[in-house]
C-alpha cells in the first residue's frame, strides 16, 4: 500500500514534466507556425509559460472556495448534519491526517461526493444531499474514506497541477489554430520570404506537433487519473478496513447517476466519487474514473471470501 | 592526493545516506507517537460523553440502577488509571459496561423514541468508531516503522541509533473483542 503510494507519487511527478515539456514544444511550434523564425518559437514557449502561470495561480489562490462555490456548497458543522461529520472525523482518525477537514453539504438529488484541497490542512469534503438520503453509514463510510484517500495520497495537488497544465496546452492550442486562420496570410508571406525545403518541413512538424499535443496530453492526464482512482478505493479499504461499504455505494450512485445534474467544474471531475460529465458504466480512454464494475470487482477482491452483504 | 579525495567523497555519501535514513525513521517514529496520542483523545472524548448520556437515560431506565452505576464506576476507573496496561483495562471494562447499557435500552421504547437520546447515541457510536480507528491507525503507523526498521537498508541505522520495535495494539478483553459495531 505505502509502496503503491511512493511508485504513484513518483509517476505523476513524471506526468506532470512530461505535460510540461508538451507545453514548452507546444509553444514553441505555434510560435514558429505564426512567426516563422526560431526567435519567435522560443516567444511561443513564454507566451505558454505565461498561461500556465496565470493559470496556477488563479486555481492555488482561489481553487477551493471557487470550486465549492460553483457546485452551491454549503458548509456544515457538526451540530447541523451530526452523522456526516462523525463519519468524516472518524475516517480522518483512520487516515491519520493531520486536521480535520471542512465538511459541505450540496443541495441536489444526484448521489455524489468529492474533494478539494491543495494538502491536508486545506482539505474540504462536499457531498450532495442525494448521497445522504440513499447511503447507509457504512456505505457513507466508504465514499468519504475514498474521499480522504484523495487528499491523503496528494491527488487533490497533483490532479490540480496536471489539470492546468493540460488546460494550458489545450488553451493555447485552441487559440493558436484560431490565429492560424485568419492570420494564414501574413504566415505564408513570412514563410515565401526564407524559401527553403527545410522551412516548410519544419512547419509540417509543428503543425503535426500542435495538432497532437493536445490530444497526447489528454491521454496522459486521464491515464493517470484513472490509476488515482484505483489507489483511492484502496485506500478507502485501508481505513474502513470494510471495502464492501464502497462497492455498494458505488453500485447505488452508479444506478443514480444523470449526468451534468450538479454545475460541474473540468478541473474537479476527477475528485469526484463518480465522473459527473461521464454518462454511468461508459469507459474511454478520455475517461477521468474506471468503468464502476471494474471498481467494485477490485473491492470485493480486497474483502477476500466474504460474499458481499446486502446493504442496510 | 587524487585517493584522498575519493575517500573522503565516500565519506560524505555515506554520512548523507545515514542522515537521510535517520531522518526518515525519526518521521516513522514520530508518527506512530502521534497515532498513540490520538487514541488518547478519543478515549477522553468518551469520558467527556458519559455523564451527559447517564443524564438522559436516568428519567427513563430508573429500574436499572446497577448498569448506570457500573458505567459511572468504570469511568471513574478508567479516568484515574495509570499505566498503558492499567488504562488498557479499564476502558475495556468501560466499553463492557457501555454495551451493557445499549442492549437494556431495548427494553425502553419511550427512550429509544426520544430525540435527544438518538442524538447521543450517534455521538456514543461514533467514539466507539473513532476509538477503534484511532487504534487501526496506530497499528498501521506500528506496521510501517516495524518493517521499515527491520529491513535493509534501514535496519543498518535502526539498530546503531537506537531505534527499537514498537508494540502493537492488541485487544487483551475477549469481551470488548467481541462488541459488535452498533448497527443502524
Amino acid at each position: 500500500m505505502w509502496e503503491a503510494i511512493e511508485a504513484n507519487k513518483r509517476r505523476s511527478a513524471l506526468l506532470i514534466a512530461t505535460l510540461a515539456a508538451l507545453l514548452a514544444l507546444m509553444g514553441m511550434a505555434l510560435g514558429f507556425l505564426l512567426g516563422g523564425k526560431p526567435q519567435t518559437a522560443y516567444f511561443g514557449a513564454f507566451v505558454g509559460l505565461c498561461v500556465w502561470g496565470v493559470l496556477l495561480l488563479v486555481n492555488m489562490l482561489g481553487g477551493e472556495s471557487v470550486l465549492l462555490a460553483s457546485a452551491n456548497a454549503r458548509e456544515v458543522s457538526h451540530d447541523d448534519a451530526p452523522q456526516l461529520y462523525n463519519v468524516v472525523e472518524e475516517m480522518r482518525i483512520a487516515a491519520a491526517l493531520p486536521a480535520m477537514p471542512r465538511v459541505f453539504i450540496i443541495d441536489a438529488p444526484v448521489p455524489n461526493a468529492f474533494a478539494v484541497g491543495l494538502n491536508s490542512e486545506r482539505a474540504c469534503v462536499a457531498v450532495t444531499t442525494g448521497l445522504l438520503e440513499r447511503l447507509g453509514r457504512d456505505e457513507l463510510q466508504g465514499v468519504i474514506a475514498h474521499e480522504l484517500g484523495h487528499i491523503s495520497n496528494r491527488d487533490t495537488l497533483f490532479m490540480t497541477l496536471a489539470g492546468v497544465t493540460l488546460g494550458a496546452i489545450v488553451l493555447l492550442a485552441d487559440a493558436g489554430m484560431r490565429m492560424m486562420f485568419w492570420g494564414g496570410g501574413s504566415r505564408r508571406r513570412s514563410s515565401g520570404k526564407n524559401g527553403g525545403g527545410a522551412t516548410a518541413i519544419l512547419m509540417i512538424a509543428a503543425l503535426v506537433l500542435a495538432i497532437l499535443a493536445p490530444l497526447v496530453a489528454r491521454l496522459l492526464y486521464f491515464a493517470c487519473s484513472r490509476q488515482r482512482e484505483f489507489l483511492a478505493d484502496a485506500s478507502s479499504a485501508q481505513y474502513t478496513r470494510y471495502p464492501a461499504g464502497l462497492a455498494n455505494a458505488l453500485r447505488k450512485i452508479a444506478s443514480q447517476q444523470e449526468a451534468k445534474k450538479i454545475p460541474v467544474n473540468r478541473v474537479v471531475s476527477p475528485m469526484y466519487i463518480i465522473n459527473p460529465l461521464a454518462a454511468a458504466g461508459s469507459f474511454s480512454v478520455f475517461g477521468t474514473h474506471p468503468p464502476t464494475e471494474e471498481r467494485i470487482r477490485r473491492l470485493l477482491e480486497m474483502q477476500g471470501e466474504t460474499p458481499p452483504p446486502t446493504s442496510a | 592526493m587524487a585517493p584522498l579525495f575519493v575517500f573522503l567523497g565516500i565519506l560524505a555519501a555515506l554520512v548523507l545516506w545515514f542522515v537521510s535514513i535517520y531522518n526518515g525513521l525519526v518521521h516513522l517514529r514520530n508518527y506512530v507517537d502521534n497515532a498513540w496520542a490520538q487514541i488518547d483523545v478519543q478515549l477522553k472524548r468518551r469520558h467527556d460523553l458519559i455523564p451527559n448520556l447517564l443524564e438522559t437515560v436516568k428519567g427513563y431506565m430508573a429500574h436499572e440502577r446497577g448498569t448506570l452505576e457500573a458505567i459511572t464506576k468504570a469511568r471513574a476507573e478508567a479516568m484515574s488509571a495509570k499505566g498503558p496496561a492499567q488504562a488498557g483495562q479499564a476502558e475495556a471494562a468501560l466499553s463492557g459496561a457501555l454495551h451493557g447499557l445499549m442492549v437494556n435500552v431495548e427494553r425502553y421504547p419511550d427512550l429509544k423514541a426520544s430525540q435527544n437520546f438518538l442524538a447521543l447515541q450517534e455521538e456514543l457510536s461514533s467514539t466507539e468508531n473513532k476509538i477503534s480507528f484511532a487504534r487501526q491507525a496506530y497499528n498501521d503507523s506500528v506496521t510501517r516503522y516495524n518493517s521499515r526498521i527491520q529491513t535493509i537498508p534501514a535496519n543498518l541505522v535502526a539498530g546503531p541509533a537506537g531505534f527499537s520495535k514498537r508494540e502493537l495494539f492488541e485487544l487483551t478483553d475477549a469481551a470488548e473483542r467481541a462488541v459488535p459495531q452498533v448497527k443502524f
